[in-house]
């Protein structure tokens, strides 16, 4: 294991490379780059929630002046595939094309036009002529199973890339069960056994900017799509499939984004300019509505069985777990996002017997997709729920339960092994764990258990949750991240990433760590990336992955820099390669001498062996190091309002090195805040129609500065020996402790148990009155 | 095209509106219009109100009464001396609007006109038994505020009538008053319901004079006359408070609707009053017990 040392930037919370330039407004975001001549698009939606395209008639939107092109699934070809932006082969049905003559959600595309402004291409919309035959609707995804229920992708070309189950027939996007030991006799056999539903909802991830891009055909005869992505690179790959073009034709470029959260971990809009800017030879550019915006992706509703048992004594014994999740319309991530229900939860403590068994099921509501947390979101809080009920049912302080039960550094869970992305997972071990230092340093900073408690008469009630957490670092064997450097003649080196900065501040941490490597100050690394004409491959912002794994490609490829500059040094010294190190701009040798990194430079690109010192490296990992987090939640509710204010919070995190702590605090904060959202405030509603009710922020409300208590962040560092500097991961987890801190909470000061998210005061109300009813 | 004429003084906006140009839109503030990209597609000629003069200001009239324009934003009202000694339900109910910068632009007179069934100040406006100015070319004239709103975006304005300010009778002696609202959120969001009361406190403890109203739980603000004869030349006590909560429920004509239910509005109204009563009953209490130290200390 390699040792911690002492760093010089890593572990510094140096400012964030972009910051200043996005203070002060500088053009750096998709849509200040239209170039002169530029289209604009905008996108016909489906109003029905399921119809079959009778007649589409574009001709009077064609003959509009000023109307470049119109497309739609007469003048498209039809290219089965995934708007899920993950590896190939992925792991989501290919059960889209970019026009198809059935709409299966209320905002199916129907048509695209592009036009000479953007009045004018939503003046061609309304003169496009659609009759349709509707169909029945699925609205509610326990229906979708039901004996008759209508077929929503009956297309006989819809298919899966890999060996899955998927049975389009049944309205049935994934099936996964697995089984450990004998979860039905551990669950008889136990002294207590607990079996309850928990049900999560659709929820919107509101980036500040809504999807936008731009796409410009070159005179090369190539494509140059610049767009608000998460996942450049699968951008390349996913547009040339839908255009039946090579790769080779394409270059997507990633500007500064405006939030991300999953969202654009799609290539949702990508494939439109791209056709249109061909059919038209003109640039265009789509940015989504905010109306657009809230019907794109959302977060996949779950309805979750959870069935546990445990000893008198506290020792977990069997756990059982069976998710219904709604992807609604389109497939994509239906699958990933369920296994990671079980992935990133069910190994977090020790049991004997584990069933893990998930239906991921088609209906014709807004489409799912990937959300910060990606499922560990949804069962966390089946889980944490029940682990309090557990403890208070065994009279066991609920910290202690589960600093009794988790799992520890050096033991694995059967969960890696059987549960990865579609298929088997990969077998770890648990590195670093700094899970009983979280739980004991947060308890203590939030005085868990030492807070004045109200009397249980009184109208405002306050109550303490908690809960614990993991989710991982990467996808094992699948994600790949690479980077390469160079060096130029001052000493200074370009860092060239595929890697996706959405707004993160992954730019910055991964020239911390070749600055780390190469001994010398920020302002010596020039970041380019994800540029897939320029920048190596990386799969992308998500799975938690850019740290752990692109930052570990960042710093074997300048540890080989490194190594080619000491070398170039030594030939100048005349001394040996290993009595040289880097340090502060400079090469140091043992005994004194030193040489600038401006001279090894120059040296090296005019003077003497003329070459360009610079490597390339690519990482990919055989571990996904699960982060941990305990969070603690103080609430008071008000009994006649149902209001539930949240009063305190402690979130402690081990994420192994935090790189730059600011950032990862700041990723903690947003995280918990994204998650107080979605617990106390945040629903996307539909109508019986399959419409959204609330698709604007005049009714969909995300908390502001008033609605978020003080948050406060611990990192409890730990040293993860495989990644860059002890790195694991800190983007998602937080976001999955507020929904069981919460509900906990809640529990806590007013005795009901919400099973439903989220929290709002009128089920709260409606819980109390139910529970005074039992009682009387 | 879209016109935007920013005029300086009333009586120019009173010959535009009585030339009777159709598609003219008065502004002043403009977040309730801005917002609403459709009202201003049909629109030729936006009036721009905030500049005009004789919309300014909040100071005494001639009859005594608090004149406050109606240009004046939320925030100047917040802020105003002679409104926080005065008419202090009016500031409660004006700080509780959006957010800072909506109540730097957000004015009384845009709040009155667009009439939503949950607008903040209007509960308070009905409390305070405040006269809305319409101006016109046949001069000014004074409507109750009650008679002012017809239903949610119906106001009795007259299409070559602007508001030209709102008119709070003073009235002397000790008062109480409180504004409760329950939103989706703490800030920058719409009612679920409202709850306005302002009465005269006596020395010995009786309310006279409570006016109740509410917000967002019928088409339009209503007062609430039951809960007032509750609490008329009552002591405040706990059965009062309760007396007038359950009549608060009962007058409540709720909906279900995107923001929240109607069982749920009826059961708030009621939480909503019992929460600023018992705010004032402690209070009355409070004052109480410090006047009988007084009165020991004195013998
Ligand atoms: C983010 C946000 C949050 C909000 N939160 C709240 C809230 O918490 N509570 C609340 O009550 N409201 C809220 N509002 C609504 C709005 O801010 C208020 O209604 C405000 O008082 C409107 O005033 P304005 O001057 O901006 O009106 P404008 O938008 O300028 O005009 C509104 C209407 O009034 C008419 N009008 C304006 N002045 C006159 C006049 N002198 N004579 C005749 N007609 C006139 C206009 O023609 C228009 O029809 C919110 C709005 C936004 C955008």
């Amino acid at each position: 294991m390699s040792a911690e040392r002492k760093t010089r930037i890593v572990g510094r919370s140096v400012a964030k490379s972009d910051g200043m330039e996005l203070a002060c407004g500088a053009p750096l975001f998709c849509e200040d780059q239209l170039p002169p001549g530029c289209l604009h698009a905008r996108v016909l939606r489906s109003s029905y929630a399921h119809a079959r395209i009778v007649s589409l008639d574009v001709a009077p939107a064609e003959q509009l002046e000023g109307v470049a092109a119109v497309l739609h699934h007469g003048n498209v070809p039809r290219v089965m595939r995934t708007t899920a932006g993950q590896g190939a082969p992925e792991p989501s049905p290919y059960d889209f094309t970019t026009f198809d003559s059935k709409l299966r959600y209320v905002g199916d595309r129907v048509a695209a036009v592009a036009a000479e402004t953007p009045e004018l291409a939503r003046q061609a919309l309304g003169l496009i002529q659609l009759e349709v035959e509707q169909l029945p609707a699925i609205i509610d995804a326990h229906k979708a199973q039901a004996p008759g229920a209508v077929v929503i992708h009956d297309e006989p070309d819809a298919r899966v890339v890999i060996p899955v189950t998927y049975e389009p027939q049944r309205n049935l996007v994934a099936h996964v069960d697995f089984q450990v030991g004998d979860v039905e006799k551990g669950l008889a056999a136990a002294d207590a056994s607990f079996d309850r539903e928990y049900s999560c909802h659709y929820a919107q991830h509101a980036p500040i900017e809504p999807h936008c891009a731009l796409a410009e055909p070159l005179a090369n005869g190539r494509l140059r799509i610049t767009t608000s992505t998460q996942v450049p690179f699968h951008v390349r790959r996913i547009v040339a499939q839908a255009l039946q073009w090579p790769v080779s034709r394409i270059r997507v470029i990633k500007p500064r984004i405006g939030g991300g959260f999953g969202a654009k971990q799609e290539v949702l809009i990508e494939d439109l300019v791209a056709f249109l800017a061909v059919r038209s030879g003109r640039p265009v550019f789509l940015r989504l509505s905010r109306a657009e915006e809230f019907n794109s992706r959302t977060r996949h509703p779950m309805h979750i069985r959870l069935r546990t048992s445990v000893s008198a004594k506290g020792e977990l014994k069997s756990v059982d777990m069976n998710v219904l999740s709604n992807t609604g319309a389109y497939g994509c991530h239906g699958l990933t996002v369920v296994c990671n229900c079980g992935s990133k939860v069910l190994p977090l403590y020790r049991w004997d017997d584990i069933r893990f068994w998930a239906d991921v099921v088609y209906t014709n509501g807004p489409v799912a997709g990937a959300y910060r947390g990606y499922g560990a979101t949804q069962a966390a809080f089946a889980m944490e729920v029940q682990m309090d009920e557990m403890a208070r049912a065994l009279g066991i302080d609920p910290v202690q339960f589960r600093l009794q039960n988790h799992i520890r550094s050096g033991e694995t869970s059967p969960v890696f092994q059987a549960l990865g992305e579609g298929g088997e997972g990969v077998a770890q071990n648990i590195g670093s764990n700094g899970l009983a230092k979280c739980l004991r340093q947060a308890a203590k900073e939030f005085g868990w258990r030492r807070r004045p408690r109200r009397q249980s008469k009184a109208i405002l009630r306050r109550g303490q949750g908690m809960a614990c957490l993991m989710q991982g670092s990467s996808i094992p064997e699948v994600d790949m991240g690479a980077a390469s450097i160079k060096m130029n003649e001052d000493g200074s080196f370009n860092l060239l990433v595929g890697a996706t900065d959405l707004g993160t501040g992954s730019d910055t941490i991964l020239a911390q760590i070749a600055a780390e490597v190469l001994g010398v100050e920020m302002a010596q690394i020039l970041v380019t990336s994800s540029d897939t004409d320029l920048t190596p491959f990386d799969v992308g912002a998500y799975a938690s992955s850019t740290t752990y794994l692109s930052g570990e490609a960042v710093r074997k490829a300048a540890k080989t820099v490194a190594g080619q500059i000491r070398k170039v040094a030594a030939n100048i010294l005349g001394l040996p390669v290993r009595k040289l190190s880097l340090a502060e701009g400079q090469v140091v040798a043992a005994d004194g001498q030193s040489l600038t990194l401006a001279r090894i430079g120059a040296s090296s690109l005019y003077e003497k062996d003329q070459n360009q010192i610079g490597a390339f490296a690519s990482h990919t990992t055989q571990k996904s190091p699960p982060p941990f987090s305990a969070h603690f939640a103080e609430v008071e509710v008000d009994t006649e309002t149902g209001l539930v204010r949240v009063l305190d919070y402690v979130a402690a995190v081990d994420c192994g090195t935090a790189i730059n702590p600011a950032l990862a605090e700041g990723q903690v904060e947003g995280a918990v805040a994204n998650g107080l959202g979605y617990a106390l405030i945040e629903e996307i509603k539909l109508d019986e129609r399959g419409r959204l009710r609330n698709g604007s922020f005049r009714e969909y409300k995300i908390p502001s500065t008033l609605d978020l208590p003080k948050i406060r962040v611990i990192l409890v560092p730990t040293y993860e020996a495989s990644g860059p500097y002890g790195a694991k991961s800190v983007s998602e987890i937080g976001i999955n402790g507020p929904l069981p801190a919460i509900a906990n909470a809640i529990f806590d000061a007013v005795g009901v148990r919400l099973r439903q998210a989220p929290f709002t005061p009128e089920k709260i109300l409606a819980a109390l009155k139910a529970a005074e009813q039992e009682s009387s | 095209m879209l016109r935007i004429l920013r005029l300086p003084a009333l009586d120019q906006v009173i010959e535009i509106l009585s030339a009777q140009e159709s598609e003219t839109l008065l502004m002043a503030g403009g977040t309730d219009i801005l917002p609403r990209p459709a009202a201003l597609a049909s629109t030729r000629l936006l009036i721009d109100l905030s500049q005009v003069a004789e919309l300014q200001g909040i100071a005494l009239d001639a009859e005594g009464r608090i004149r406050i324009g109606a240009a004046v934003t939320h925030q100047e009202i917040v802020d105003h001396p002679l409104i926080q000694r005065k008419a202090q339900l009016l500031s409660m109910a004006c700080s509780s609007i959006g957010s800072v910068q909506i109540r730097n632009l957000g004015t009384i007179g845009g709040n009155l006109a667009n009439a939503s069934p949950a607008a903040d100040s209007l509960p308070a406006l009905v409390c305070l038994a405040a006269e809305v100015a319409l101006a016109s070319p046949r001069g000014i004239r004074f409507l109750p505020v009650s008679a002012f709103i017809l239903g949610p975006g119906r106001t009795a304005r007259a299409a070559d009538e602007l508001i030209e300010s709102v008119r709070i009778p003073v009235v002397t002696g000790r008062r109480v008053a409180f504004f409760k609202k329950a939103g989706q959120r703490r800030g920058m969001c719409c009612a679920k319901a409202s709850v306005a009361m302002c009465a005269h406190r006596h020395g010995d403890g009786r309310l006279t004079k409570p006016r109740v109203a509410m917000g967002a739980v019928a088409a339009t603000v209503i007062s609430v006359p039951a809960a007032e004869r509750v609490l008329a030349d009552r002591v405040l006590t706990m059965a009062v408070i309760e007396e007038a909560a359950a009549a608060c429920c009962e007058a409540a004509q709720a909906i279900d609707d995107i923001r929240s239910t109607a069982s749920y509005r009826r059961h708030v109204v009621g939480a909503l009053l019992t929460e600023g009563l018992a705010e004032i009953y402690d209070h009355m209490q409070d004052l109480a017990r410090r006047q009988a130290r007084r009165r020991r200390r004195r013998s």
